[in-house]
C-alpha cells in the first residue's frame, strides 16, 4: 500500500519537473461518450503512469463529482473508469457517462509538494423535454369493487423514482386519509417503458379473514366513496414538479369474487377484405395492463395474426386491428390463463381458492379461446 | 485454521483460472441490476428486471480477501461518487457477499427515473469500486415471455420485477413479482444456462387460512435443508413463512407451499439468511416493521401446517434482535458474522456484525 503511494508521488514529481503546464479538458469524439483529457505531459510521465496500478494512477490524475469544499472534493471517491494513453497525454474514460449540466472536477497532482490542480468541467445541458403530467388512472370506472387489487398511474413521461409512495394517498369521503392503503414495495412496480406505476392495495387487507383486514379493516368499504390523490409535488427526472396533480374519485361497490366467463364475451367479427377491427365486449371491466399484453388472435392453423390491440369503454371493450386486411376463414381470440379483472379473478378461477379441492386435482389452466369466422 | 483457509483459497483460485463452462467474453448489457446471487468461484448472477434477463458473470474475485470486517459509512455517498452522481441519484437494490473472497457486492440503480444499472464492490479496506463489465466472461438467459414483445418499450414486455435470487445445488432460484397479474412465480434455472431450460415459472400457492389458497408473491427466500431435504423457505407480505420442497419445483408445475409460521402483521420481510450458531440452526430475517428476527429452525421439519386463522403470530417462537435496527439488506459474511445495510438519518451504512 505504502509502496503504491510512493509510486504515485514519484509520478507526480515527474510531472512537476518535466511538464510545464498540463491542460485538462473534456474531449468528445463523434458518437463516443465524452472523456477527460490531460495534455502537455512528457512521454516518460505517460509511460510511468501506464505502468502504475489503479491507485497510483488515481493519485496522479482523477475525476470526482463537483460541489462542496476543495477538501471534500480531494477526499471524494473518484469516478470509476479507465485510462487510455497517448504520447503526450492521458485520457480518463468514465465507466458511466458524465451527466450533462453536472459539475465534475479533474484533480491533477503535478507536484507532490504543491497543491494539486483542480479543474472544473461540465457538459452543456440540452434543453429539457416537455413537463410531465398524469395521463390516466386505471381502473377508469367510477364504481369499483371492494376487493379491487390495484391502480395503475400512467404518466406522460418519466418521473422520479425511489420514493413514490410519499406522493400518493387515498382519502375517504369524510376527509380522513386511509392509513397505509398500498403495499410499499422497495422495488416500485414500473412498466417496461417506465411511464406506468402499479399501486397494489395491501393484499392482507383485501383478502378475507387475514389478520391485517381483521385488525385494520378493509382499505375500501362498500357504499363509501374515496379519492386517489397524486401529489403535484412529484418531480420528473429533470427535478421539475408535475404540471398538475391528479384526483380520481370513485364509489365502492360489493366485492367481486366471480371468475371470468369467456363464454359471455361478445365478439363482433370483422368482414373479409377490410382492416376494420375485431371488437370484443366484456360483461365486466378487465385489467387494463393485461388486456394490452395477454390477448391476441390466431388464424386457423394457430399462427399469430399481426395487429394492434386497443382497449376502451372503461376496460370493457377490446379491439384488435390487423396489420393486413382480414382473409376469409376461421380465427381464434386467445386470452392467456393469467388474464385478470381488477380484483384478480381469472377465467374459471376466482382470486381466492376456497373450494378446498387439492391443487393436484385441479386441471392445468390453459389459455382461453373464442373462435370467430371472418366471411 | 489459517492453513485451512489458505488451502481453500488456493483451491478457489485454481478453480477461477479455468473459465466456467458456457461463458463467453463480452459486455453484458444490463438494463437494470435488481438482485444478486453468487455461485462458486466468484461467479456472480445479476437479475435484470428491466431486461427480463439473468446474467452470470465471472468476476475473477475468487481469492479470499482475509477476515477483516467490511465497514463503509455513508456507502450511498461513496457509491454515488464512484458512479459520477449524487447520493440522491443512487438506489441500492441488493447486497450480497461473494463467499469466495468475502468482498461485498451491491446492485445499484444510477440516476433518476429508470436510471442505469451498476454493480459495485465494497472491499475490506472500506473502499467502493464499480465492477467493470467490459470484456468479461459471461452468459445470460432471458426469462421466457410468451407474449412476443416487439421491443423493450412494448407493453408486452414482461412486467416482472426480480425480487430475490439464490444459487443452490447447481440451480439458480429466481423469485419474481409482477406489476400486473397477482401471482407468485419462482423459477429454477439450471446452470450452466441452456436454452432448453429457461426455468418456466412454477405457480406457488399457500394456505392463507382455513381452506383459502392464495397465489401471493414471494418477497424474499432462502434455501435451507430440513432433514437432509433441500427446501426454499419463502417469506411473504404480512410475513407468513412458507416451506417449499425443492424436489417439487418442476417446470410448469403447481406447487403448494406449507405455511409453518406467521411472523406478525403490518410487516414486510426484506431479506433472509440461514446460519448455524452453537450447533443450532436459525433463520435471520430483516423486516420493515418488526426489525430483525431470529427464528430457530429445529421444529421446521415437524412443524404443523398453519391452517387456522391466526391472531398475531404462530409457529416456532422467534426472538427479536433489538440491537440491529433499520436493517434493509442482510447477507452472511462468514460462519460467525453477517453484513447488513442500515438506513440512517443521513443515508446508508454497510456494517459487519456478529451473527446473533
Amino acid at each position: 500500500m505504502r509502496h503504491l503511494t510512493c509510486l504515485a508521488l514519484a509520478l507526480a514529481a515527474q510531472v512537476a519537473h518535466a511538464a510545464d503546464s498540463p491542460t485538462v479538458a473534456l474531449h468528445s469524439a463523434k458518437g463516443e461518450p465524452p472523456v477527460v483529457e490531460v495534455r502537455g505531459l512528457t512521454k516518460e510521465f505517460v509511460a510511468r503512469l501506464k505502468d502504475a496500478d489503479a491507485k497510483g494512477r488515481a493519485a496522479a490524475f482523477r475525476v470526482v463529482v463537483g460541489g462542496g469544499t476543495v477538501e471534500e472534493q480531494l477526499a471524494r471517491t473518484p469516478l470509476a473508469g479507465s485510462y487510455a494513453f497517448t504520447d503526450a497525454g492521458v485520457r480518463f474514460e468514465p465507466q458511466f457517462p458524465l451527466v450533462p449540466g453536472r459539475e465534475y472536477v479533474a484533480i491533477v497532482a503535478a507536484d507532490p509538494n504543491a497543491k494539486p490542480t483542480l479543474t472544473t468541467l461540465s457538459l452543456p445541458k440540452p434543453p429539457p423535454g416537455p413537463r410531465v403530467s398524469v395521463a390516466a388512472v386505471y381502473p377508469s370506472a367510477n364504481r369499483l369493487p371492494e376487493n379491487t387489487l390495484r391502480f395503475y398511474i400512467e404518466f406522460s413521461g418519466p418521473v422520479a423514482r425511489g420514493d413514490v409512495y410519499r406522493h400518493v394517498k387515498l382519502v375517504r369521503d369524510d376527509g380522513t386519509e386511509v392509513k397505509e392503503p398500498f403495499l410499499e414495495l422497495p422495488e416500485e412496480l414500473w412498466s417496461a417503458d417506465g411511464d406506468r406505476l402499479t399501486l397494489l392495495f395491501h393484499p392482507g387487507r383485501v383478502k378475507q379473514g387475514l389478520v391485517p383486514r381483521e385488525a385494520d379493516g378493509p382499505v375500501l368499504e362498500e357504499g363509501r366513496s374515496y379519492s386517489l390523490v397524486v401529489s403535484d409535488k412529484w418531480e420528473d427526472t429533470e427535478g421539475r414538479p408535475l404540471l398538475s396533480g391528479a384526483k380520481k374519485t370513485f364509489v365502492v361497490g360489493a366485492p367481486d369474487d366471480q371468475p371470468l366467463d369467456a363464454a359471455a364475451w361478445a365478439l363482433a367479427p370483422p368482414r373479409a377484405g377490410g382492416d376494420s377491427p375485431l371488437i370484443v365486449k366484456f360483461p365486466k371491466p378487465l385489467d387494463r395492463a393485461m388486456l394490452d399484453r395477454v390477448v391476441w388472435v390466431v388464424d386457423a392453423v394457430g399462427t399469430r395474426v399481426e395487429g394492434e390491440v386497443t382497449v376502451g369503454g372503461g376496460e370493457r371493450v377490446l379491439t384488435f386491428a390487423p396489420k393486413r386486411p382480414w382473409g376469409k376463414g376461421e380465427y381464434r381470440l386467445v386470452a392467456d390463463a393469467r388474464l385478470e379483472d381488477p380484483c384478480g379473478n381469472r377465467v374459471g378461477e376466482p382470486f381466492e381458492l376456497t373450494d378446498g379441492t387439492p391443487l393436484a386435482a385441479r386441471p392445468r389452466r390453459a389459455p382461453t379461446e373464442r373462435a370467430f369466422t371472418v366471411r | 485454521m489459517r492453513s485451512k483457509l489458505l488451502a481453500v483459497a488456493a483451491v478457489l483460485a485454481l478453480g477461477a483460472t479455468a473459465r466456467a463452462e458456457g461463458l463467453t467474453k463480452g459486455t453484458p448489457e444490463l438494463k437494470s441490476a435488481t438482485a444478486l446471487a453468487f455461485g462458486p468461484n466468484g461467479l456472480l448472477f445479476v437479475g435484470d428486471s428491466a431486461g427480463a434477463t439473468v446474467f452470470a458473470i465471472e468476476t475473477g474475485d475468487a481469492k479470499s480477501a482475509g477476515d477483516k470486517p467490511v465497514n463503509v459509512e455513508k456507502i450511498d455517498g461513496k457509491v454515488a461518487a464512484a458512479l459520477g452522481v449524487t447520493e440522491k441519484e443512487v438506489k441500492v437494490n441488493d447486497v450480497k457477499v461473494n463467499p469466495a473472497s468475502g468482498n461485498v457486492y451491491l446492485a445499484v440503480t444510477r440516476g433518476a427515473g429508470a436510471g442505469t444499472a451498476a454493480v459495485v464492490r465494497a472491499t475490506r479496506d472500506g473502499a467502493v469500486e464499480a465492477v467493470a463489465l467490459k470484456d468479461v466472461p459471461f452468459a445470460k438467459v432471458a426469462l421466457p415471455n410468451p407474449f412476443e414483445p416487439k421491443d423493450a418499450k412494448d407493453r408486452r414486455t414482461r412486467a416482472e420485477s426480480i425480487t430475490s435470487m439464490a444459487f443452490v445445488g447447481g440451480k439458480l432460484y429466481v423469485a419474481g413479482l409482477s406489476s400486473e397479474e397477482f401471482a407468485s412465480t419462482l423459477r429454477a434455472i439450471a446452470y450452466p444456462f441452456k436454452d432448453a431450460d429457461k426455468g418456466r415459472a412454477i405457480e406457488i400457492y399457500h394456505g392463507a387460512h382455513g381452506a383459502v389458497e392464495t397465489r401471493a408473491p414471494i418477497r424474499t427466500f432462502v434455501p435451507y435443508k430440513i432433514g437432509g431435504e433441500e427446501n426454499i423457505m419463502a417469506s411473504y407480505t404480512c410475513t407468513p413463512l412458507v416451506k417449499i420442497p425443492v424436489s417439487e419445483l418442476k417446470s410448469g408445475a403447481k406447487v403448494k407451499g406449507v405455511t409453518i409460521a406467521e411472523l406478525g402483521n403490518r410487516n414486510q420481510p426484506l431479506d433472509m439468511i440461514a446460519y448455524t450458531k452453537d450447533g443450532k440452526d436459525f433463520l435471520l430475517s430483516a423486516n420493515s416493521a418488526h426489525g430483525v428476527i431470529k427464528i430457530p429452525t429445529a421444529e421446521f421439519g415437524s412443524a404443523k401446517e398453519i391452517s387456522a386463522r391466526v391472531a398475531g403470530t404462530a409457529g416456532p417462537a422467534y426472538e427479536k434482535v433489538t440491537e440491529l435496527k433499520d436493517v434493509v439488506q442482510l447477507d452472511k459474511f462468514d460462519d460467525a458474522r453477517a453484513v447488513i445495510l442500515v438506513k440512517t438519518a443521513s443515508g446508508f451504512d454497510l456494517k459487519t456484525v456478529p451473527l446473533p
